[in-house]
């Protein structure tokens, strides 16, 4: 049976085409942290993003940190000037959205593998998409297991969601840099709780890194450094874009699109020795 | 652009006769062609042929034709938008095979792959394009015959001294000319003309590591952008909105933009992606010899020469390519 999709990844909407549509529920996660829900429906993958709006101000990507047919969610971190506004935002606001756009994490390719989330920070928000689908899918991958860093504890996102899915069997391990008061909270960096048994071989396991570019970097050094192949790690990058559809030119990695051919990426897509990863002089 | 094979077969249409094709023309909107204003020569609104100045070639490139140095995407009002309907039909008239090959790489970005760009797809159906064919390079810094051009154009007019040799390259060209009425001319070809600027390869990825050469373009460039502004082929883009004083009318506007700048990769949080010289220049050349074929299977350089012959310190990037080209022979 095929619904009426609000928006789908079928449809391309471009750069004029933008929708508007009211918040239905608004949810204040941290002190920076927004999160925005829309009971419509759309047809998208987890890891894909949405360029919002607001007139007057402009128009920025959000990734989509849901999972459903039926309604999307996108969590706001406040720093831009766009994203402070969103985060102002009340039900029963309207935005302008189009989209969705992008790459986004295909989950149905890695049936049977054991799976492996790796986030920090507001990083966790575009994963949390991922975390839902494979707990509507438990049964079609073998071992799950969340690793999540956060600075403090007033910054932890969808902690309200860890249980359910730690029911269904899947570890979630949560890290403080600040300091933790947490007894199930270790304190340090993201790397420093890597050293578990499900990261010890590779095999048949597929790793999502979603994080700040340093964080990224360490952690693929470090699954490197255990036997972990390029091809098993998917990233997800974050440039500037414009259009969100290919042809601004804003978010160009080497020949690569962030914008289509990402924001996820296969980690040797990105990382030969090409412009952008190399250090160059001035 | 239904565009026909390719043939050399051509009518004949003396050059006392150039007010008829015009008057033609002007059926398919307002007639633009190369017009010396004093200072520039440039692409500008003319209605007769002796306004005309077919010597040399256009300081500026016509995008700003079909693609407005300040594009509308949507008026804004409250929360109700206005997207533009109506887009002019315009007739360029003497682009040289450089300029018509640019709007080919242009029509890929824009219309061949999901979604179009809805309003370069409004400028684009109404322009009709008329090239007239470059008997020699018109300048020390024109190297099309290069870059692997193709016949792309709507009618090609070829001097033959006090006649025109003219033909359709596609169907709306035949329809034109059909109207004329024009006495047959036969065959007649004429090959991509050669001056001193030549480049010795396209395949630059090797040359990735020769950071001191291109480090020599580098240390000249004053990421002013003029290169990219002059480019036929360079279309990136920025996106604003435009509000005015009460803050709820307004626009969201499209605006040409620069690879060449520095804030052209920055991102909310103040990280600069390219934030050298080196890796901005080098960008742009990769972008047009290595990254758009990778994607489109054609360059993005028609060989025009204006980010050569416009850039304040004329910083000659064929120059340094076949210099690299030099050393690992
Ligand atoms: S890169 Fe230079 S030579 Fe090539 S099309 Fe652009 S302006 Fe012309
Ligand atoms: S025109 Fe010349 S100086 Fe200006 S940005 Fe381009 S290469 Fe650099
Ligand atoms: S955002 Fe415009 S090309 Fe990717």
């Amino acid at each position: 049976m095929s619904k009426d999709y609000i928006f789908s990844k079928e449809r391309h909407m471009d750069e004029s085409d933008v929708k508007m549509l009211t918040v239905d529920k608004v949810t204040q996660q941290t002190d920076e942290e927004v999160l925005l829900r829309f009971n419509v429906p759309a047809l998208y993958d987890p890891g894909q993003f949405f360029q919002v709006s607001l007139f007057g101000i402009g128009e920025a990507p959000i990734s989509i940190c849901s999972c459903s047919e039926d309604y999307f969610e996108m969590s706001v971190r406040g720093v831009g000037n766009l994203s402070k506004q969103l985060c102002q935002l009340k039900e029963g606001d309207s935005v302008g959205l189009r989209g969705p756009y992008g790459n986004g994490y295909h989950l149905q390719n890695f049936v049977g593998d054991s799976a492996i989330v790796i986030a920090g920070g507001c990083g966790v928000a575009p994963v949390r998409g991922v975390v839902q689908y494979l707990k509507e899918h438990r049964n079609d991958y073998k071992d799950i297991a969340l690793f999540f860093g956060f600075r403090a504890e007033k910054d932890i996102l969808f902690e309200e969601d860890y249980q359910a899915w730690k029911e269904k069997n899947m570890d979630v391990d949560v890290v403080l840099s600040d300091k933790s008061s947490r007894p199930d909270m270790k304190h340090g960096l993201i790397t420093d709780i890597l050293d578990t048994p499900i990261l010890q071989t590779n095999e048949k396991k597929i790793v999502f890194i979603c994080g700040p570019p340093p964080m990224i970097k360490a952690v693929c050094k470090v699954l490197l450094d255990k036997g972990f192949h390029k091809d098993q790690i998917y990233i997800s990058e974050e440039r500037q874009m414009k259009c969100a559809v290919g042809r601004c030119g804003h978010c160009m990695i080497n020949g690569k699109y962030c914008c289509t051919d990402g924001p996820v990426f296969r980690y040797d897509e990105l990382c030969e020795e090409s412009e952008g990863y190399k250090e160059e002089g001035k | 652009m239904n565009r026909l094979q390719h043939s050399s077969d051509g009518l004949a249409l003396g050059k006392d006769q150039m007010h008829r094709l015009l008057d033609a023309l002007k059926e398919y909107g307002e007639l633009i062609g190369p017009v010396h204003d004093g200072q520039w020569l440039r692409m500008q609104t003319f209605s007769k042929y002796e306004e005309l100045c077919l010597k040399g070639i256009s300081w500026f490139t016509s995008k700003e034709y079909f693609f407005p140095q300040r594009q509308v995407l949507f008026q804004f009002d409250g929360h109700s938008l206005t997207r533009q309907e109506e887009f002019p039909k315009r007739v360029l008239f003497g682009l040289r095979l450089c300029d018509l090959n640019a709007i080919a790489v242009n029509d890929k970005l824009f219309l061949e792959q999901e979604p179009q760009h809805r309003e370069y797809k409004g400028y684009r159906e109404g322009l009709t394009l008329v090239g007239l064919w470059c008997d020699e390079v018109q300048d020390k810094y024109c190297f099309c015959s290069s870059m692997e051009l193709e016949h792309f154009y709507d009618i090609c007019l070829y001097d033959r001294g006090d006649y025109y040799h003219i033909k359709a390259g596609s169907e709306k060209g035949q329809e034109i000319l059909e109207k004329l009425q024009l006495l047959p001319n036969g065959p007649y070809e004429k090959e991509f003309p050669t001056g001193e600027m030549k480049l010795s390869t396209k395949d630059i990825a090797k040359f990735f590591d020769k950071n001191q050469v291109w480090q020599k373009g580098a240390k000249e460039c004053l990421s002013c952008g003029d290169c990219t502004t002059l480019c036929p082929t360079c279309m990136c883009f920025d996106v604003q909105d435009e509000v005015e004083v009460d803050l709820t009318k307004g626009f969201r506007i499209q605006k040409w933009d620069s690879c060449m700048y520095k804030d052209f990769t920055l991102v909310a949080g103040g990280h600069v992606y390219r934030n050298t010289r080196l890796n901005r220049f080098k960008h742009r050349i990769y972008h047009k010899l290595v990254y758009f074929p990778q994607k489109f299977e054609r360059y993005m350089c028609t060989g025009c020469g204006r980010c050569i012959r416009g850039c304040p310190t004329k910083i000659d990037w064929i120059g340094l390519v076949n210099e690299m080209e030099g050393e690992t022979q």
